[in-house]
């Protein structure tokens, strides 16, 4: 059965092996699009600037597949960052990656909050992430890049906390609309979602109309796993995803370093689950 | 009985990575610790390929709580870079990055940073991967001797590492590098998982041996002392026989303690404290 275009495979596991390998493997699973992770050893993005994306392109373009959305990690960066030293490397960093989607002709790139000091006041946090967004919404928008704003792991995950700010779809609908930019959007995952108490209905009641990717990942609050090793219910997620309408692409990128020696296995547990459903 | 110096205990800074530089440091004040080994992470310092942060600011803050830097390390997990960087360009970012966590060490009055080997490709080939650390730990150990600085080897646990990962191949690279600014330490939750002794490193690496990532490991995590499963008095004993004299460094490094880090300071040091004999 032919995998839908609307799934995007990730090399967000795949950091132990080549770039040639994970490009071959999306090739084997049928995947033909990808929310690709310009990460090391597959790509090198600094705080100033990044590779000359020819060569990515290149090999993309030889394996048939494209890259739909761009997923930085954040390194030592967080939008989070008071002024200073961190918040210019953040902005440096994040305007470069902009630069690099439209580059690989990739309309969508996804951040969060991650990296935020938690003995800062949450409304300060709330406040340096509006000051960065806004100015990384300018950029984008003047590079035809949209952005998408991701739930962060919060306080009631304390292994894997990523922020304790911006971490449910009420914060992140308050951040939209605090600053009202028509590029900004969400990016619904499905084991933060869960992990801070949220639920599919109320996620697109809320941003349904902002949300630009599903990452479709199960889990628990120790982190991301593979379809049915988690403790979510994913099918019936499938299930409410279809009923609220979603008609967007989903993504199999799990972060975290779980499988890093096997990467393909979840891929392939998402996929013998997802094909003929999506 | 057998007992350590109050000179030998430093903390770290790594389990304060959800807090601030400043956060870490006044903590330090109160609990009276006067010596770290600094992990150049975010948000405390800023370290990248191109350059160093605020070296002034930095060495005020410090002297502001009555803290001086022993040790440095570079993060080589978390972020773009690392010892045997796959690809050639990255790994001539790495040198850069290394090179300045050098300087920074010198910057401080440090005369030490930690080093590992890094990892290559799963199913990389042995002789490429190995080499390529061994030229990269050569070349940074002409870079230590022309600042004054020693390097420190670690071994890494093997779900970290496919190069050192056991007391065998530690000793291969340190004698296949054999340079006098290239010396030995014990991360003893690496050593533990492999089922390493102390005792051995000594037999291996007698005066050589000179510093200690010094945790209570189960064997497998970086717990505090109390929390792990190490008889701390007859590895005290271990040390005193070998007349170790060289720094036990607090590498808290497991996620259990990154809500609370503090409070998992003081539960360290008050064990720790006991066998002062100073």
């Amino acid at each position: 059965m032919a995998v839908s275009t609307r799934l995007l495979g990730s090399n967000g596991q795949y950091s132990r092996y080549p770039l040639a390998f994970f490009l071959d493997e999306m090739r084997r699973l049928g995947l033909r699009s990808l929310d690709f992770v310009p990460q090391v050893p597959h790509f090198f993005c600094g705080y100033r600037d990044h590779d000359d994306p020819a060569g990515l392109k290149t090999a993309l373009a030889r394996a048939g597949l494209r890259v739909a959305v761009l997923t930085p990690p954040s390194y030592r960066c967080s939008i989070t960052a008071p002024a200073g030293e961190q918040r210019a490397a953040t902005l440096g960093y994040y305007k470069s990656c902009i630069q690099l989607a439209a580059e690989l002709g990739c309309d969508r790139l996804v951040l969060d909050a991650a990296g935020a000091c938690w003995d800062l006041k949450v409304e300060q946090l709330r406040e340096h992430a509006a000051d960065t967004l806004c100015i990384l919404c300018d950029a984008a928008e003047a590079a035809g890049v949209g952005l998408l704003l991701a739930p962060a792991m919060g306080a009631e995950t304390p292994l894997i906390a990523e922020a304790p700010v911006l971490n449910t779809a009420r914060e992140l609908e308050a951040m939209l609309h605090r600053l009202r930019r028509p590029g900004l959007g969400v990016c619904l995952d499905t084991n933060v979602m869960s992990a801070c108490g949220d639920t599919i209905p109320d996620w697109f009641d809320r941003l349904g109309d902002r949300t630009g990717l599903v990452r479709l990942c199960d889990g628990n609050y120790h982190g991301w796993r593979a379809w049915g090793e988690g403790v979510l219910p994913m099918e019936r997620y499938l299930c409410q995803l279809n009923e609220v309408g979603y008609g967007g692409e989903i993504s199999l990128r799990l972060p975290g370093e779980r499988y890093l020696e096997r990467p393909s296995y979840p891929d392939e547990r998402a996929l013998a689950a997802l094909c003929g459903e999506v | 009985m057998a007992g350590i110096q109050r000179g030998q205990l430093v903390n770290m800074n790594q389990h304060y990575r959800r807090f601030s530089l400043d956060y870490f440091l006044d903590c330090q004040q109160r609990l009276g610790v006067e010596q770290i080994e600094l992990w150049c992470g975010a948000a405390h310092f800023w370290l990248d390929h191109e350059g160093l942060g605020d070296v002034n600011a930095l060495r005020g803050k410090l002297s502001a709580h009555n803290v001086r830097v022993v040790s440095v390390t570079a993060p080589s997990i978390a972020y773009q870079y690392q010892y045997a960087s796959q690809e050639p360009e990255l790994l001539e970012r790495s040198f850069r990055y290394f090179s300045n966590a050098i300087h920074l060490a010198a910057e401080l009055g440090a005369d030490r940073v930690v080093v590992n080997s890094g990892w290559g490709y799963c199913g990389e080939d042995e002789a490429a991967m190995w080499g390529r650390c061994r030229d990269h730990l050569g070349r940074l150990c002409l870079a230590a001797g022309r600042e004054g600085i020693l390097l420190v080897m670690e071994s890494l646990r093997q779900d970290e590492s496919n190069l050192v990962y056991s007391l065998e191949r530690a000793r291969r690279m340190y004698e296949e590098i054999h340079h006098p600014n290239l010396k030995m330490m014990v991360d003893n939750i690496a050593t533990g998982a492999a089922g390493e002794t102390l005792e051995d490193w000594f037999q291996a690496f007698g005066d050589d041996l000179i510093h200690m990532h010094f945790l209570d490991g189960d064997p497998w995590l970086h717990n505090v002392w109390g929390d792990g499963n190490t008889a701390l008095a007859r590895q005290i004993q271990t040390l005193n026989d070998h007349h170790f004299t060289g720094y036990l460094v607090q590498e808290v490094a497991d996620e259990h303690y990154f809500t609370d880090p503090y409070a998992a300071d003081r539960r360290n040091f008050r064990v720790l404290e006991r066998f002062l004999q100073d």
